[in-house]
């Protein structure tokens, strides 16, 4: 009876139905620098900045997964963060998406397994409506989800 | 005891004890508050906190509750998932002041109102200019562009233009006397980006000035903040 006791115990936690959801992850394995808009074309607007040095790791444990993307704050007006994700083999990446405080889909159909170092690219643009903005931080929060 | 009861209480909050591991008919009660053992005492309830187990003998098997509870939770924290990464981005748009000019313009005064000076040439060829400038009016300040010659007209001879203001913002000066002084041409002009902004040359000439050959000057346009 002690015994099943800590069994019960362990197959609370480890119910069949949980294990697939817990198992799946992602992860932001690199940070970027600082992004700064700091030239332009005369008679237009300001050059978009790029920055490639992010990455991304994901694991699906089962089914199929997607991954969401937004902004924690929104930016200043006339500021604009894109991301784009590389899409593990077998999935699908929406391409540059335009963040928001609102979650967007980013990557999609993405099937089991385990992939790391995937590339992220994020590209800060700027109107020149925005005039000077001091450095500010936001987050990008990606989510994993179940893909219907 | 009491550190291994709270212990324990914490364990059952985040671990998820199994009720049913408790239903054995128990000596004595336990309630188990968050800062410890609080009461004990002879019965066979287990309700809320308060739960039960069998003296010494029983001490043993609450041993094993504890754990089970330990590894209940290790085996939750191993299993649990990540599935939300955040990341903090820091971003900046500095100031960003620039202008360009396009084009050439020949100018040549070649006739006159009989008892007059000769007539005022206007530039052939197309002279354009374009401006970006991200600089905001709010924080007190703005940009001028100015313009000048790298050297100055022979005496006689007077150089003018004029700069047509962006639609966005500024106010042209209108015809200004080009020489090796920068003179505004435009002022107030703030978070603006606009190209093809037409540049306007003319050339005045006294009769003192007499024939002068061909000649070129170079025109420069800067953009400037002003207080």
């Amino acid at each position: 009876m002690r015994f099943v006791s800590g069994c019960l115990c362990v197959a609370l936690a480890i119910s069949p139905g949980r294990l697939p959801a817990q198992s799946s992850s992602i992860a932001l394995t690199v940070l970027p620098g600082s992004l700064t808009v700091m030239d332009a074309v005369p008679g237009a607007q300001p050059s978009a900045l790029t920055d490639q040095t992010a990455r991304y790791s994901v694991t699906v444990a089962s089914g199929r997964m997607k991954i969401a993307g937004q902004l924690d704050t929104p930016l200043p007006s006339g500021v604009t963060i894109k991301i784009q994700l590389a899409a593990p083999s077998g999935a699908t990446s929406m391409g540059s998406v335009v963040l928001t405080d609102t979650p967007q889909d980013l990557v999609r159909f993405i099937p089991p397994g385990q992939r790391t170092g995937l590339p992220v690219t994020l590209i800060l643009t700027a109107t020149v409506t925005a005039g000077i903005v001091s450095y500010a931080a936001s987050h990008v929060v990606l989510t994993l989800v179940d893909d219907p | 005891m009491s550190q291994i009861l709270t212990y324990v209480i914490t364990n059952m909050c985040c671990g998820e004890f199994p009720s049913s591991a408790l239903v054995d008919p128990p000596i004595i009660d336990y309630v188990i508050a968050p800062l410890g053992v609080t009461h004990y005492g002879k019965n066979a309830q287990r309700d809320g906190l308060l739960i039960t187990f069998d003296g010494a003998l029983e001490m043993k098997r609450f041993t094993k509750f504890i754990a089970a509870g330990v590894l209940c939770l290790t085996a939750s924290v191993a299993v649990e998932a990540q599935t939300t990464a955040t990341q903090g981005i820091t971003f900046a748009v500095s100031a960003i002041n620039v202008i360009s000019a396009t084009g050439s313009s020949v100018l040549t005064v070649n006739t006159a109102t009989p008892g007059s000076n000769p007539t005022q040439a206007s530039g052939v060829g197309a002279t354009t200019y374009a401006v970006t400038t991200n600089a905001g009016s709010g924080s007190g300040v703005s940009q001028d562009i100015t313009i000048e010659i790298n050297s100055n007209m022979p005496a006689g001879l007077t150089l003018g233009a004029t700069l047509t203001a962006p639609t966005a913002s500024g106010t042209s000066a209108g015809a200004v006397t080009l020489s090796t002084t920068p003179v505004t041409a435009v002022s107030g002009i703030t978070k603006t980006a606009e190209g093809g902004l037409a540049v306007a040359y003319t050339l005045d000439a006294t009769v003192a000035a007499g024939v002068v050959s061909s000649a070129s000057r170079t025109v420069t346009l800067t953009i400037v903040t002003t207080p």
